[in-house]
């Protein structure tokens, strides 16, 4: 966008999903009840929203995520490693869309390792291919139990409706 | 004792620090060493072993010539000179005036515990309820708020760390003394005349919590390489009994991670930080020493540089005789495992196959941090010179490196002050007409000091009944009581003591002594009692007192009558002080040689210079590159010119005879013999490159030595031919054995090759096989260089070198690229084997001078780290290529260096006889001469005419090795004859 | 700085991939094995992302592009995040996947950007099939309680803020598309989703494809002038 409608930033806003939620979030414009979100869940760092965008743009969103977790979760963990270095759930780079499923799937070991040593049942993402990928995995490591959500998801699932 | 005209001060007392303060107060200046922390030491303290012999060994930093036995044991409980101020808690806080005259304004943090007061009973760090992450042990252990800087010194004083104290008060309160004050206090005072300065402000370790790849600060057992030293140290964490951080497991399985923090564009790092490959080999072998040998232990590494002498075959038994793994493959990052605790590394191996493996620890080799700057009001000065820094514009250096900086930076401050160091009085005692020296003539008689300590909380004593057994036990003894009260001065009463006293050796006994010692010992030593004329009772021990408030006389006698033995036993000095001629005989005249010679005639010194070819210079006018070669051309023509310098060339040394101080010999020239006499000589007799016949060397025209193929680069018409492919090949005949080190500058001289090459055929294809870039320190960033300039690097195995051949006319190079799994074949025009160096064949004059040599041929040093430039012989010192390789720059400092050390000893007038030498009963000697064998200062000789072993009382250290060898008890040793030994044991018994 | 190349040898990877912020040139490599030993498939199927570097630097461009090693890489930047020499290893692989016949880019991939570029989603799926969806899955959700006057507000102008889709929700997993419209519907939000051109996943960016990356930002730039929006919601 930038290299291609340096104007685009000046004419329009923009928004990521975190600083949307954070605005719902800040302001009251959404409520959330934490306690709906009862399981103990960890966070996984996508890499183009974290690494990537610390390295293109000088800065990943690491901490945003973490505090709508905060809002919206009442246990949660991190996964070792996490932020700038985490492992990559193996679905990104447009790998989901190759052929290569016994890669992809050796690949995606390492995040199973670093979810299974925290013990959670729910891993809560940003990110589509993520999503994808670690129910894919999750299969495939014999983790058939393990939730998989969306990060907006659980906002979603904590949404206070008032009655009018 | 007469005061010294010029001081000096020293900012930062660690090695380098030390070092520097060490060798001005010998040269004869008196020294402020200032240092902003609470002690003394810099890191060593926190270390116990250093290669290559795995001691600590800082202790041979001490004066070796005319010392004190006794005043001053081990450096990392603190330093003690005459000369030597020391001033904790301090720094520098202005500078003004002018080179030779400054006014120096330092400023002292209070350390909140009255010296005086304090018993060092530590009763306030028992109570303090503050816990802090200990700097000491690098985070690897707590300590409180209160402590004691100097673990293992019980008489060091226990101090507040003024950022995390709390000022709770539970400390000032348990403190029977009242020697706690909680309000933190600056005080400055002004120093002037100050002559000079030098900056030894260290080099801070790159912090790894800084970047979250390996998990150091979260994963507690990550730790640093400092860290992992005090887990393993007696001293450290766990006394000696190393446990893994996070679970108290044992440790089994250690990895070392090199190049944390270095080698590294990406955090503004490009330099290696030199030290920390051999400090993880040594720390490999330590831990199979502590914790068995059965460990694993495992070094992740890039190049393992092994560029000092005795590296090479260090680490070669570390990897072939105690098991260590070395892996070429920089760690990326640190992940847990899954057991708790455990740490999972994976890797590529050397065929590049990935690899796993698990650890309990991991260690991390920090490198050198971000470099401080030079504060302004230093910096401004440093152009005038006489603010001098010690190589911080080097890096992070190991301790060889630093004691030859602090000897160079000490040479080149009293060099730039234009000081004739002779003209300057030592102010040591010991010298012959001195009263102690007199004193130790006469028969003892025994003045006893009294000391009541009245101020603090300690143990009663019945004085009345103590002196008076004293007085009646036989020998002269006379007795006098001083109180010491609080406030009350006593120094009137006890300079009338010392005025009136008949005694000629001197007993302190007191309830409680500490705090005043230092204080003492400096008002003894201006009365003529210099310290081994001084035995010190404190009855304030546990052994004594017994926990109990009041001393029992029975009690209070013993340790006092062991000190009363001691004394009586006390032996008159034997020997003359020896006369000691301020000239230097320099055997070599390359760039070592010359640099030594220059500075040591700057320095009034005669200096006789000689050099076995017909021109002076030695490599140094083969020097190719001009920038390198200038400062060489520039020492032969000071040389050739100084007034002080007499060049004989074509010269040997024919003869020698004599003891440090005076030698006598002749050098050898057209058959003539010219005598000579001179106080020191300095070996610089240099190297050669060596001959090989690696990979066919000298069968194909196109194999060339580095040398040769740089002469060839540098040749006009090289550029003319046409050039597809450039071999070079590193270590060549060189890094394994017989010819087991490294040559230190031939990587270096193939990037240089390779990029002049690349200039003048910018399509050539250039390969430099190596097994380890020594591109340490700054030249790292020549190797980066090389690299963007498209010479390809391909890392070989000892094992599996690259082959030589022909093809008919041409040469053909067959190698294996690990990194792309594939074998490579390089026809080549050019193949450029890197031979190395050798020293030239110096054993007749070793054997002449009395100095060891290596199995490679070059002169042994006293002591690879502390004593780089010394030899065993005191009166001998060697610098450049003889004892090891290294660049032509470097040569020229170690030329200074060695300089400095000769000034030492030949800035005395005299020097005194070692006290603590051997004697030989030549009645009941059999002449096996075992003894002559076995001294390794080679003080021993046997006398011509009659036979009989005689001892120099000079170069005797009092080692006692000559007494263990001896079948027949012929040789005691000064005053701890047997007959001594047994009555101060019978004392202690009584 | 010059970097000249040996043997005659030329690779357009290296010099048409861009460096990294660091801008450190990719010859730089000291082939330590930094990226290797943290990359989770260095190993699998021959991946070894110092070799491709390794690879690049000695002109082996075809090598490398006729293999399947670029698409093995998820494009993390693991490997980067650690590399002391800054070596822009993904740029590398990101280019040589450029540099593959678009008829041979492996799996959906490529498909799914010319779907995209012809259709205005990854899937083809046609603006009918997709309005119905949608409108079917939002009339669903007003059946919840706190949403009975839900309504998906599809080409809505003048509408804060533009929301595009994940083709997958839109394909398969439907139940997902109603998490944003919940909180949207709370937070009284203003937004729209485009009839047409309604792809938020930019497979360009994957297959390496500059040209069609550029198509898919320019729609975007499209619909917020021709839907009259003031913010973009960047696609999750």
């Amino acid at each position: 966008m930038e290299k291609w409608h340096p104007e685009f930033f000046d004419r329009y806003e923009t928004a990521t999903v975190f600083d949307l939620l954070i605005e719902y979030l800040k302001s009251g414009r959404i409520r959330v009840d934490k306690s709906v979100n009862n399981v103990r869940a960890a966070y996984h760092d996508p890499c183009n929203y974290g690494r990537k965008s610390q390295e293109l743009f000088g800065h990943g969103y690491f901490d945003e995520p973490r505090w709508v977790m905060d809002q919206c979760m009442s246990d949660w963990v991190d996964l070792f490693p996490s932020r700038g270095n985490q492992y990559c759930c193996g679905g990104g780079g447009g790998t989901l869309l190759t052929p290569f499923k016994d890669e992809r799937t050796h690949y995606g070991r390492k995040k199973i390792e670093q979810i299974r040593r925290t013990g959670v049942g729910t891993i809560v993402v940003p990110c589509h291919s993520c999503h994808g990928q670690i129910k894919a995995i999750a299969a495939a490591y014999d983790m058939p139990d393990l939730t998989v959500k969306y990060l907006w998801e659980v906002v979603a699932d904590a949404l206070v409706i008032d009655p009018d | 004792m007469e005061k010294t005209k010029s001081q000096f001060l020293v900012l930062g007392a660690g090695v380098g620090g030390i070092c520097s303060a060490i060798d001005l107060a010998e040269t004869g200046y008196s020294v402020t060493l200032v240092e902003k922390g609470p002690r003394t030491g810099g890191i060593m303290p926190q270390l116990d072993h250093q290669f290559p012999d795995d001691h600590c060994g800082m202790c041979r930093m001490l004066p070796m010539v005319d010392r004190e036995p006794g005043a001053q044991t081990c450096l990392k409980r603190g330093l003690s000179h005459p000369n030597i101020r020391i001033l904790t808690h301090t720094t520098l806080t202005d500078l003004s005036g002018n080179p030779g005259d400054y006014t120096a304004v330092l400023t002292s943090v209070s350390r909140g515990v009255d010296a005086l007061r304090c018993t060092r009973c530590m009763a306030c760090i028992d109570v303090c309820p503050v816990s802090v992450l200990d700097a000491f042990n690098d985070r690897a252990g707590d300590r409180n708020a209160i402590y004691q800087p100097f673990f293992g010194n019980p008489e060091a004083l226990p101090t507040i760390d003024w950022d995390n104290c709390t000022r709770c008060g539970e400390c000032a309160q348990a403190c029977p003394n009242s020697a706690i004050d909680l309000e933190r206090v600056e005080l400055t005072e002004s120093v002037a005349p100050v002559s000079g300065v030098i900056v030894a402000g260290g080099n801070p370790l790159y912090d790894p919590a800084v970047t979250d790849l390996y998990g150091y600060g979260v994963l507690p057992n990550v730790v640093t390489a400092t860290a992992f030293e005090r887990i393993l140290s007696g001293s450290g964490p766990f006394r000696g009994q190393p446990v893994r951080p996070s679970d108290g497991h044992p440790i089994r399985r250690v990895a070392w991670i090199q190049c944390v923090g270095s080698r590294n564009v990406m955090i503004g790092a490009g330099h290696c930080s030199s030290t920390c490959c051999m400090f993880a080999v040594k720390e490999a072998l330590l831990a199979k020493k502590t914790l068995g040998s059965d460990t694993d232990t495992t070094i992740f590494y890039m190049d393992m540089r092994t560029y000092g002498r005795d590296s090479q075959r260090y680490r070669d038994r570390a990897e072939e005789e105690s098991g260590v793994r070395f892996i070429r493959c920089r760690i990326h990052s640190v992940d847990p495992a899954d057991d708790p605790g455990d740490l999972k590394l994976t890797y590529l191996d050397d065929l590049g196959q990935p690899g796993e493996a698990t650890f309990d620890m991991v260690v991390l080799s920090t490198g050198a941090g971000v470099q401080k700057e030079l504060p302004p009001l230093l910096a401004d000065k440093t152009d005038q010179g006489a603010v001098v820094t010690i190589g911080p514009e080097a890096g992070l250096q190991d301790i060889r490196e630093t004691v030859l900086r602090a000897h160079g930076a000490v040479s080149s401050l009293l060099e730039k002050l234009n000081m004739d160091s002779r003209a300057k009085t030592i102010p040591k005692t010991g010298r012959a007409g001195d009263k102690s020296v007199n004193r130790f003539m006469q028969q003892p008689v025994i003045q006893v000091l009294v000391l009541d300590n009245g101020v603090v909380k300690a143990p009663q004593v019945e004085w009345p009944a103590i002196e008076g057994r004293l007085e009646r036990s036989p020998g002269n003894i006379f007795v006098n009581r001083l109180s010491i009260i609080d406030g009350k001065d006593l120094s009137l009463e006890l300079e009338t003591v010392l005025k009136e006293t008949r005694g000629n050796r001197l007993l302190v006994v007191s309830n409680h002594i500490a705090g005043y010692r230092a204080t003492l010992t400096k008002r003894f030593e201006e009365a003529g009692f210099s310290a081994p004329l001084v035995e010190w009772v404190d009855l304030n021990r546990n052994d004594v007192s017994m926990g109990t408030e009041t001393i029992q006389p029975d009690a209070a006698m013993k340790p006092i009558q062991v000190a009363l033995m001691r004394l009586l036993h006390k032996r008159p000095s034997r020997g003359m002080a020896q006369v000691v001629e301020n000239s230097a005989l320099v055997i070599g005249a390359g760039p070592a040689g010359l640099s030594a010679a220059v500075s040591l005639a700057e320095q009034g010194v005669v200096v006789h210079l000689v050099e076995k070819e017909i021109s002076i210079g030695g490599n140094g006018p083969r020097i190719q590159d001009e920038h390198q070669r200038r400062p060489i051309d520039q020492l032969i023509v000071r040389a050739k010119g100084h007034p002080n310098i007499s060049i004989h060339t074509g010269a040997t040394l024919g003869a020698l005879s004599g003891r440090p101080g005076h030698f006598e010999g002749w050098v050898v020239k057209e058959n003539m013999e010219i005598p000579l006499s001179f106080g020191a000589a300095i070996i610089a007799t240099g190297g050669t490159p060596a001959i090989t016949e690696a990979y066919g060397m000298g069968k194909h025209p196109p194999l060339v030595s580095h040398f040769d193929f740089e002469k060839k680069v540098l040749d006009p018409r090289f550029a003319e031919d046409t050039l597809n492919t450039v071999v070079m090949i590193q270590c060549a005949g060189s890094r394994e054995e017989p010819r087991n080190y490294c040559s230190r500058t031939c990587c270096v001289k193939a990037l240089d090759n390779a990029l002049r090459v690349r200039q003048l055929f910018p399509h050539a294809r250039i390969v430099i096989f190596y097994r380890d870039i020594m591109t340490y320190g700054k030249s790292e960033e020549l190797y980066a260089k090389a690299r963007t300039r498209r010479i390809r690097f391909i890392p070989f195995n000892k094992s599996k070198p690259p082959v030589v051949r022909t093809e008919g006319d041409t040469v053909v190079v067959d190698g294996f690229d690990p990194v792309m799994g594939e074998a490579v074949h390089l026809k080549a025009d050019w193949v450029s084997l890197a031979v190395g160096m050798v020293p030239k064949p110096i054993h007749d004059l070793c054997r002449l001078l009395e100095v060891p040599v290596t199995p490679d041929g070059f002169v042994h040093e006293a002591d690879a780290k502390w004593r780089p430039v010394d030899t065993i012989n005191p009166g001998v010192f060697v610098c450049g290529l003889a004892k090891g390789p290294l660049r032509a720059d470097e040569a020229v400092a170690e030329g200074t260096a060695a300089a400095l050390r000769a000034l030492r000893l030949l800035n005395r007038t005299e020097l005194a006889p070692q006290r603590h030498s051997a004697v030989v009963r030549h009645a009941i000697c059999s002449r096996c001469y075992l003894c002559v064998d076995s001294c390794p200062y080679g003080a021993r000789f046997v006398e011509p005419v009659l036979g009989q072993v005689e001892v120099d009382p000079v170069a005797c250290q009092g080692c006692g090795t000559c007494a263990s060898v001896c079948p027949n008890s012929a040789t005691v040793m000064g005053e701890n004859e047997d007959f001594t030994v047994m009555n101060v044991i019978e004392a202690a018994l009584m | 700085m010059e970097i000249c190349t040996p043997d005659n040898t030329t690779s357009s990877i290296l010099q048409s991939a861009p460096r990294r912020p660091v801008d450190s040139p990719t010859p730089l490599c000291l082939s330590c094995g930094t990226c290797s030993a943290g990359c989770p498939i260095t190993g699998q199927s021959g991946f070894d992302p110092r070799k491709i570097v390794q690879m690049v630097l000695a002109g082996r461009d075809k090598e490398l592009v006729k293999s399947n090693l670029p698409w093995l890489c998820t494009l993390c930047g693991k490997c980067e995040y650690a590399c002391p020499m800054g070596i822009n290893i993904i740029s590398i692989i990101r280019t040589a996947r450029g540099l593959v016949d678009r008829d041979k880019v492996p799996g959906q991939i490529h498909k799914g950007v010319e779907l995209g570029l012809k259709t205005g989603n990854n899937l083809g799926l046609p603006q009918e099939d997709f309005t119905f969806i949608i409108e079917d899955v939002g009339e669903e959700l007003s059946a919840e309680s706190g949403f009975e006057d839900f309504m998906v507000p599809i080409d809505k102008k003048g509408a804060r803020m533009l929301h595009t889709l994940h083709n997958k929700l839109v394909n398969t997993q439907n139940e997902d598309l109603v998490h944003w419209w919940k909180i949207f519907h709370v937070a009284s939000e203003s937004w729209t989703i485009p009839s047409v051109n309604w792809e938020g996943v930019n497979w360009g960016l994957f297959s390496g494809d500059n040209d069609a990356m550029k198509t898919f930002v320019d729609r975007i730039a499209h619909h917020m002038q021709a839907l009259e929006l003031s913010c973009l919601m960047y696609p999750e």
